[in-house]
């Protein structure tokens, strides 16, 4: 490293010129969007043939491993929505979806996929995709990208986080930090618009709904309160339709049909009045109710935002079921101002992701403060679940609260962890048990167990139970029992680096066809400032190279060959560089009056003349 | 004024001429130039080279030919024993510090620990 | 200089983990190197530079928060080594817990009492009026079809506690205080109450539209 002299206060910190770039990624049940922030206005960046939503399906055949719009027209067999399985045990499933293979897997861990003969959790299935976004990404910049904001969906708990930084961390790309969907819709329009105030983030996909109480000023975004429902969205207004539809149906093909048509209509009927036997008015009628409970629950947030309606400036549409007019109506009519909808709500999230990750990595100095959305304890007596951090608190956050024996001579305290809104424990998520052994024996009622929830800036918990007179102390990350233990996720990293021989030479190729570029760029500035220090042959020769290397740096398939051309061309600039630095060094001392010099003492100058 | 203690640390050549040249270039009258250890770096440390206005209250000095170079008091520990030299590469230069005392480097070696 | 620093620790006050420089042990960041230091035990209030009162300034309580929010953020150490983003992350949890407690009306007074050797889950409310009014609450409540009225009365009344309040704490007198405290706790605990009301009737609402 060489270092350079700067004016007082200006030094840059190291790394600063090149803190590497982050991606930003809305990882979406249906469709998935990466885009990046390049001079201050985000870019989206899209597949091959040039489609900017990348459906969030894989196809597995035969060793071949499809992603999006590939996967989609793959033979193999196809997965989707794996979103929904992220970090849910096998008790969850069975409400998920009825359909689903999950005859595997042993009753502690996650949910797992029998595809193609194969068996893959949601979590490698969710690393296939990023894998996939990655290389696009990649190919788009031109260089090599492993970092990443990802935003998930502001209800997703523990679990389900923690799933989604092991897939990122399965596709090698390290998480900056997981934000949730919502925050990301609000920091777009805020930093895009300089937006300041009190909005409702209303996120309406295809099966889920979020809504956030955001205030945003002077760069400050503070979630105050966050809700929703995790299983009501778009899909819904899809069944109410097909309900209506008169075909029965007496298989499940039959059902995706219907179900496929009823979509159409939805589509259709958003930008005209009646398609397919359906009116707009109809169609309105039918999903009223579910419109009026989004906005119910919206009412909700407000109030447990501690604000009133008259503070609120404005609501920002997020989610491809916003475009339902229905939706903008209702939402105009009860809070009385057009809902903002200039962002493309399909890829606002992204777009949010793609801020954060340059904000994180130095560029642009504004503040996420978000909260916990949903409520953490422990189950105690009878039952019922105990809160230790409330929904709602700012992250990060950490608190404690004291238990005790209820049993003399009790030396073992069995904790199980929880996260959910309701009083009873089966209401809730169960994230985790574990067993505080080693406690000295008492009388009931003596032993102080101080149990310790901590939650970080990714609104993931880490929890820790220590006995207050021994000291006697248990610390659990609450992963495993959701998300895949260390050792899984190592045997599958070496698994994927047996396969990735070839990503590593692609890379390579990159880096050095960006090397190749850099270097032509710098030559090119050093010929506009001191081309006239060359003759023209010399000249010439020079510019020549530099075309070439240009050609190189965007055509070569071979490392070797752009390897020795950069190797030719430092020869080639040798003599030019020597003249450049003569005429440093000269600069600096003309200008001079001799006499000037002469008051110096000789040996001041001698080295310099050499 | 010229203590015979051993100097704090060595300056090549090549450096106290760029150093000179640099202070020549910079178009107003300094002192001389400053270093520091800023804290931002990857791995606890790394060096930073700022002109100098004034000497500052605490600063060592190492004089050599004519240049002045200040030491920031929270640095000398750092810089104790170490060569200021300057280099120049294919198309860029700058100055280095080698330093007997460094345990670590960062992979990029902007910044060390000690 | 060896010297100088013991003398130092003898007083117990601790030095910069990285640059070692002495200091009071109570600053977020090292004096000399500015790098961030682990976390102090301290009162909410002396967290945020306030004289442990009830009386204080909510307005400037926010400007701080957002302000230390904006220096100690996790998000602003992403590049930092794992001991600063660790220092990072219980410097902000401590710093959200301390005005988690200062912004509540209740809690902070609560904090301040305890301070004095208060322990809340031995006292109840003695007032004969306020015990009348809370069960006359409950009442309304529970036959209330709207909640407005109700919600727009409370809120007052909490108001009205939460100057009262901040009158017996100057006057210095303790039963006085705990009684206000618990009043005030009571009528945050109602208002609670009459938001899940209005939840649940709008629900009804829509259940039966």
């Amino acid at each position: 490293m060489l270092l350079q002299i700067h004016e007082p206060g200006q030094a840059p910190a190291p790394h600063q010129s090149d803190p590497g770039i982050a991606i930003g990624i809305d990882l979406g049940t249906t469709n998935s969007v990466v885009s990046i922030l390049k001079e201050g206005d985000v870019h989206v960046i899209s597949d091959e043939a040039g489609n900017r939503l990348i459906p969030s399906v894989v196809a597995y055949a035969n060793d071949k491993v499809h992603v999006g719009h590939q996967a989609l027209s793959s033979e193999g067999e196809k997965i989707s929505s794996v979103k929904r399985l992220m970090g849910r045990g096998e008790g969850d499933l069975k409400s998920i979806a009825g359909q689903l293979p999950y005859k595997l897997a042993s009753s502690e861990g996650m949910v797992k996929l029998e595809v193609n003969g194969s068996i893959k959790s949601p979590v490698e299935i969710s690393a296939d995709i990023l894998k996939e976004i990655k290389r696009l990404s990649e190919e788009a910049l031109g260089r090599r990208v492993t970092k990443s904001v990802i935003t998930v969906p502001a209800y997703f708990d523990d679990g389900a986080r923690a799933a989604t930084k092991d897939a990122a961390k399965l596709a090698g790309l390290e998480v900056l930090r997981l934000i949730n969907e919502p925050t990301a819709a609000a920091l777009a329009y805020g930093l895009d618009q300089g937006k300041e105030g009190t909005y409702i983030i209303y996120d309406l996909g295809g099966g889920t709904f979020d809504v956030s109480i955001l205030k945003m000023e002077k760069g400050v975004f503070k979630v105050l309160a966050t809700g929703g429902d995790a299983a009501l969205g778009g899909d819904d207004f899809d069944h109410l339709i097909a309900e209506k539809m008169t075909q029965s149906v007496t298989n499940e093909e039959e059902a995706r049909n219907v179900l496929r048509h009823a979509r159409k209509i939805k589509e259709a009927l958003t930008i005209e009045n009646a398609a397919d036997g359906f009116t707009r008015e109809q169609f309105n009628t039918l999903i009223q109710p579910l419109v009026k409970r989004t906005i119910d629950m919206t009412h909700n947030a407000i109030d447990d935002a501690g604000v009133e309606l008259s503070d609120i400036q404005g609501i920002v549409l997020v989610g491809g079921s916003t475009r339902v007019p229905l939706v903008k109506e209702m939402l105009k009519s009860t809070f009385g101002f057009d809902p903002l909808d200039d962002h493309d709500p399909d890829e606002v999230v992204s777009e949010g992701a793609a801020r954060q990750a340059a904000a994180l990595l130095g560029e642009g100095d504004h503040l996420l403060l978000d909260v916990l959305p949903l409520s953490l304890g422990v189950e105690t007596m009878g039952g019922l679940m105990d809160r230790i951090i409330d929904r709602n608190t700012s992250i990060p956050v950490s608190k404690a609260k004291e238990f005790t024996t209820y049993q003399d001579g009790q030396t073992a305290m069995m904790f199980h962890v929880l996260q959910g809104e309701r009083e009873t424990v089966e209401g809730n998520r169960s994230l985790a048990k574990f067993t505080l052994k080693d406690i000295p024996s008492m009388i009931a009622g003596a032993a102080r167990i101080k149990v310790t929830f901590s939650v970080d800036a990714d609104g993931l918990l880490t929890v820790s139970a220590e006995e207050q007179m021994t000291g006697q102390k248990q610390d659990i990350a609450v992963k495993p029992s959701y998300g895949l233990d260390a050792e899984e996720i190592t045997n599958m990293l070496r698994d994927s680096m047996a396969s990735a021989r070839e990503d590593i030479e692609s890379r390579l190729l990159i880096e050095k066809k960006v090397e190749a570029s850099r270097v032509a760029h710098a030559i090119d500035t050093a010929l506009r400032q001191d081309g006239e220090l060359l003759n023209e042959v010399e000249l010439k020769e020079l510019l020549d190279y530099k075309d070439f290397l240009v050609n190189l740096a965007e055509k070569s398939e071979s490392r070797n060959e752009i390897k020795d051309a950069l190797e030719k061309f430092e020869e080639l600039s040798k003599a030019f560089v020597e003249k450049r630095m003569n005429k440093a060094v000269s600069s600096a001392l003309s200008g001079k009056d001799v006499s000037e010099f002469e008051k110096k003492e000789e040996e001041e100058l001698a080295p310099c003349l050499k | 004024m010229m203590a015979d203690k051993p100097p704090i640390m060595s300056v090549t050549e090549s450096a106290t001429c760029q150093v000179k040249a640099l202070l020549e270039a910079r178009g107003k009258p300094s002192a001389g130039i400053r270093i520091g250890v800023s804290t931002k770096g990857c791995s606890g440390l790394s060096y930073a080279i700022e002109y100098a206005d004034e000497k500052g209250e605490f600063d060592e000095v190492v004089h050599k030919d004519g240049v002045n170079i200040f030491i920031d008091p929270k640095a000398i520990m750092f810089i104790f024993g170490t060569e200021m030299d300057y280099k120049e590469e294919k198309l860029k230069s700058g100055f280095t510090f080698t330093n007997p005392n460094e345990s670590g480097r960062c992979g990029c070696g902007e910044s060390f620990f000690v | 200089m060896n010297q100088v620093v013991v003398a130092v620790e003898n007083l117990s006050l601790s030095s910069c983990w990285s640059c070692h420089t002495p200091f009071d042990g109570v600053h977020l960041f090292c004096p000399a190197c500015h790098i961030i230091q682990p976390t102090a035990k301290l009162s909410p209030f002396s967290r945020y530079g306030l004289i442990a009162t009830y009386d204080i300034d909510l307005k400037a309580l926010e400007k701080t928060y957002l302000k230390v929010q904006q220096i100690l953020h996790p998000d602003k150490f992403v590049s930092r080594t794992d001991r600063e983003k660790l220092y990072s992350s219980q410097q902000t949890m401590e710093m959200n817990m301390a005005y988690e407690i200062l912004k509540d009306d209740v809690k902070r007074a609560e904090a301040l009492l305890q301070e004095e050797g208060v322990n809340f889950e031995e006292k109840t409310i003695h007032d004969p009026h306020v015990l009348m009014m809370s069960m006359e609450d409950r009442e309304a409540l529970d036959e209330a079809t709207e909640t407005g009225p109700l919600e727009v009365d409370a809120k007052k009344r909490y108001k009205d506690t939460v100057v009262d309040l901040k009158k017996v704490f100057e006057e210095k007198d303790l039963e006085k205080t705990i009684q206000k405290t618990l009043e005030l706790k009571y009528l945050g605990k109602f208002l609670n109450d009459i938001k899940d009301k209005k939840r649940k009737l709008r629900e009804n609402v829509t259940a039966n539209s």
